[in-house]
Parts: structure tokens; sequence; C-alpha cells
């Protein structure tokens, strides 16, 4: 088990601070957050690769403030692969001291590297080096393996045959995994769990479905792509309480709360429609097309009801209601549909 | 593109500072017999003085990688304004009239008081001779060490550091491999400038007689004639063995 106390650590104007962190052995550990956000600096506080100013970092109950990185039984894989250019493949991944070397073939075969063996890094595809510094560090029989920003610089198709190369090693070796990025749809494809990193805070952790239905503040959920983010403020009309954003009032469920207030709702749980639905949903409003967006999978359309707000259909749900930009939409929202974040 | 103007000019003005270079050089070569410089290359006192330059120059080389090279690390890694201060101050040897260099060695390897507590005699010695050349000649050793060292991507050691290897182990198995051609190179150019100074040298040690003393000597004291055979030789050994020495390095980069 992994545990952060307390961490603080200034780099000029830059402040890290993660109050608490906890992260079980085994764990598939995603810290997102967008670039600057101190991503890094916490991968390199872990490592042991910059002495932390105050708190304190646990590994299994021990202490390691002071321990050197080659003490700390870590491992790293970083988005620039860093394998050492004047070594071959093989005696790369053999590198460690703490290299059983027994264990090569297994590894190699696994990652489909054996046939590389011989050559330099320098001759390698993007993928193929990404593999083999996966393969060192493997290698290293880590106790945590850290992973920055490993599939940055790799194509889409490579990117998802390391992603599930990642996700199929940490379920087989039960090795806890750190891994950061700023790419949701990543952490979303390989976390057990979240962390989400901005300006140096730890803002949320959970689970993926945690953090999308319900995340912690508006700049959260911008940040992991939700496309409906309101800010209006709570009303109370003939004792009926209501969010309004700007001339537009959201029923949504009774609650206590007042004053000004962000709401979220899912592309997918806005119905569009030609005519106005008669339905137990509580909002219906008439808008106007003002963007279409095609997705490999879906169109999303963008549509002005006096707020702007993006609905997700089918392809073939565009097809039938004609949808163009200008043309008249009926939206409807249930109240249930709108989450307060 | 480039216009055919620009690119006549510039080979033109090439040819300038390639003629500037090699005409004297051409000039003492031809104007000395095979003979001269056969009858030279049988005078004792010529075959002593290039031992004694070559040596001494290898001893400074030596004494200038070993510690030369881990400061050199240092000023390479550490981003404060110490090192910055050092990197600056290490450029001084190249910038100052050697003559003064060797009054600034004479003030310190002069001294009676350290030849007592140390035993060796700086004045009139191979380890003077070797003490001046240190001095004028360390910088192209370390100024190439530094870029070799800055070129060795720092998360490379941190790589090793997490494989497993301590400081040590991290930096004989990753850092020096690395820089070794930049190492060399400046090793190279060290052992050079320490085989071509005379200025700090003469104050030193007049004798015994460096090569480039001994020319000297020979020029004020028989004239051009009689240093010249002196010259043809060095110019040639040492070219020899630079252009060998640049060669190795070349084919180790390919």
């Amino acid at each position: 088990m992994l545990e952060l106390k307390n961490i603080k650590y200034r780099a000029g104007a830059f402040q890290l601070g993660i109050i608490e962190l906890m992260i079980e052995r085994g764990e598939y550990f995603v810290l997102l957050g967008p670039t600057g956000s101190g991503k890094s600096l916490t991968l390199n506080l872990i490592a042991g690769f910059i002495e932390l100013e105050s708190g304190s970092i646990n590994i299994h109950g021990n202490c390691v403030n002071k321990q050197p990185p080659e003490k700390r039984r870590i491992a790293l894989v970083t988005q620039n692969v860093d394998l050492f250019p004047h070594l071959n493949v093989k005696d790369n991944i053999l590198y460690s001291v703490r290299a059983e070397k027994n264990l090569v073939d297994e590894i190699a075969k696994r990652l489909n590297i054996s046939q590389l063996f011989e050559r330099k890094p320098s001759t390698l595809s993007g993928g193929e080096a990404q593999r083999v510094a996966i393969a060192r560090a493997l290698m290293c029989e880590p106790e945590i393996l850290l992973l920055d920003e490993p599939l940055g610089s790799l194509d889409p198709s490579t990117r998802r045959e390391i992603r599930n190369l990642l996700s199929e090693i940490n379920e087989i070796k039960r090795t806890t995994f750190i891994h950061v990025t700023h790419d949701f749809e990543e952490a979303a494809a390989l976390a057990d769990r979240i962390g989400i990193l901005f300006n140096g805070k730890l803002k949320q952790v959970g689970r993926v479905e945690e953090i999308f239905s319900a995340p912690v503040d508006a700049e959260t959920a911008m940040f992991i792509g939700h496309r409906n983010v309101l800010h209006g403020k709570m009303v109370n009309i003939d004792g009926e309480q209501f969010f309004q954003v700007e001339n537009v009032k959201f029923e949504i469920p009774q609650n206590k709360y007042c004053g000004n207030a962000v709401y979220t709702v899912n592309p997918d749980s806005i119905i569009v429609s030609v005519e106005r639905m008669n339905s137990s949903a509580r909002n219906s409003l008439k808008g106007r097309i003002i963007n279409i967006e095609e997705a490999p999978s879906a169109v999303y359309v963008q549509i002005d009801v006096g707020v702007k707000l993006t609905s997700m259909i089918t392809k073939k749900s565009a097809a039938e209601l004609k949808i163009e930009v200008n043309k008249e939409l009926w939206v409807t929202i249930k109240s249930t549909a709108l989450h307060r974040i | 593109m480039k216009s055919p103007l620009f690119e006549s000019l510039s080979a033109l003005l090439g040819v300038i500072i390639l003629l500037f270079l090699i005409l004297p050089l051409a000039s003492i070569t031809i104007g000395t017999t095979p003979s001269e410089i056969l009858k030279t290359l049988t005078e004792k006192e010529v075959i002593e003085s290039i031992a004694v330059t070559f040596w001494s120059a290898l001893i400074a080389t030596v004494f200038g990688t070993i510690t030369g090279i881990p400061l050199a690390y240092l000023t390479a890694r550490k981003k404060n304004i110490a090192f910055e201060l050092i990197e600056a101050g290490m450029q001084v040897p190249i910038i100052i009239p050697h003559s003064a260099a060797g009054i600034a060695l004479l003030s310190v390897f002069g001294s009676q008081k350290l030849e007592s507590i140390t035993g060796v005699s700086f004045m009139g010695s191979v380890v003077g001779i070797s003490a001046a050349m240190t001095f004028v000649s360390v910088p192209f050793l370390y100024n190439s060490a530094v870029e070799a060292f800055r070129s060795v991507a720092a998360p490379l050691e941190q790589m090793a550091r997490a494989c497993g290897d301590g400081p040590f182990r991290s930096f004989f198995r990753i850092t020096l491999p690395l820089a070794t051609r930049g190492i060399i190179s400046g090793m190279i150019m060290m052992w050079a400038r320490g085989i071509s100074e005379f200025g700090a040298v003469i104050i030193i040690a007049y004798h015994p007689m460096i090569a480039p003393v001994l020319i000297y000597e020979r020029f004020t004291s028989f004239g051009l004639d009689y240093a010249r055979p002196v010259a043809v030789i060095m110019l040639f050994i040492c070219s020899l063995i630079f252009m060998s020495l640049f060669y190795f390095t070349r084919r180790r980069k390919c």
C-alpha cells in the first residue's frame, strides 16, 4: 500500500499540496489533470528523484522519505521512453540489478519483443520502444510501477494496444500502478480509481463512474468531458424550487439548496424531438440547432434554448429528424437527469 | 534555398582563411629538405625535447581528466549561481596571456616552502612543466566534458536509479559511456594544447627543454634555418597523432 500524507512541495510559484492519498496494493490508480497540475512532480516525489519539503510517503507502512530511488522498489515508464541508447534491447531489459534473468523470456514473449533483442533503441518504432520500456520496468520486479503519460507520444492504434497491455499486466501481476495522464478517456479505460489533480491540489478521488456522475466542481466537470455544465442560481417560485440559468428555468428534484449552483446533464439524457413530447419529463424547451458535430458512433447536436445544451443522438435518429443548423427542435430533460455539483 | 552569389562569396572567404593557415605550414615544410629532417632526428637534444613535451602533456591530461571530469559533471548537472561562476572562471586560463599564467604559477609553485612540504620540485622539472600545461589547457577538456554531460539527459540517470543503481553505478554505467566521445575529444584538445604551450612553461621550466622552447632557443641563437627542421618534425608528428585520434573518435561515433 502507498500512502501520501500532507505532501507539500514548492517549485517557484507552483505549490503542490496533497493532503491524503492511499493507494491499495495491486490497484491501478490514475492521477488525472491538465498540463502543469503537478502530476509528474507527484510521481518524481514518489520515485524519490525530488526530496520532499514536508509530509511523508509510506510504502507498506514504512516511511521512505529518506530512501534513495534505488531502495524504493519502484519502476518508471515515461512518455519519452528513456531507453539507454548505448545498450541493445536485451541489455536494456536486463539492466536492473534486481532483474531475474529467468523472467526475460516470459516477459519478452508476453510483450512480443523477443525478436527485437539485438536492436538498438534508435531503430525501434514508438510502440516497440514503449513495450521495451515496460519490459525493463517489469524486470525490476517493482512493488509500484509509475507511468508518466506512457501513451502520450503514440499513434491511436498503438495507444490502444499498449493500453490493453498495461491493463492485462496489472491484472496478472497485481503490481500497484500509478499512471498520470491528462486524458479522461485513457483514465476511464484503465483506472480502478482516479485522482483529479488541479493546480497542485487533489480535488477528488473515486471510481470512474463516481467521478463522472458527480464531479466535485465545474472545472472538474469540464475537464472530464461534461458538455453541459450549467452555472445558475436556485429560485423559489410559489413554493416550488427551480434552477435558473439566465432566463431559462429548469425543474429539479426538490432540495434545500439556495443561492448560486452548478448543474450538469449528460448529453445522452437530453431527448430531442420535432414536436413537444407528452411525457413524465418535467423540462420541455424549444430551441434552435446552432451546431452539429459528428462523432464515430453518434451525433452531438448543440441547441440554443436560451442556454446552450448538447444532446447526443444516434446517426439514425439524426437522419430521421432531418437535423440541420437553424432547425427548431424541442428538448426534453427529466428533472432527475440534472445533477448538482 | 541559398543563392549562387551567397555560396560563391562564402567559398571565397573560406579559401582566404584556409590559405592563411596552410601557407605558413606549407612554406616551412617545403623549405626543409628530407636530409635536414633526418639529420635533426638523430640529435639527442631534439628527441629528448619531443619526449619531454609529449610525456609532460600526457601527465597534464591524466591529471586534468581525473580532477576535471567530476567538476565538469557537477557543472553540467547543478543549476545554480556557484556553478555558473565556476564555469565562467574556468575560461580564465584561455583568455589571459600565458606568460602571465606562468608568473601566476611561479608565485605558487616557485616557493621553497611548497617544495619542502611536498618534497616535489616544480621549478625546472617535468612536474612543473605539466603543472603549467595543465593550467593553460584544462579548460579545453572541462568545456568539452561539460557539453558531453549536458548532452546526456538527466532522466536517463533517474531511470538507472529507478532500476536499482546507486549514484556511482548509474554514473559509470550510463552517464560516462554516453559522454565518452565528448570527453575523449576534450582530452585530445587538452593534450594538443599542452604540447603547443610555450609562454607559461618557459617561466616555470626552461629546462628540461620542451620542443616549443627548443625551437625558440634555436631560432634566437642560430636563426630560422636551424629552428625550421625541429618545427617541421613537431608539425608532422602532431598532425599524424591528432588526425589518427580524430579518425578514431569519428569511427566510434559511426
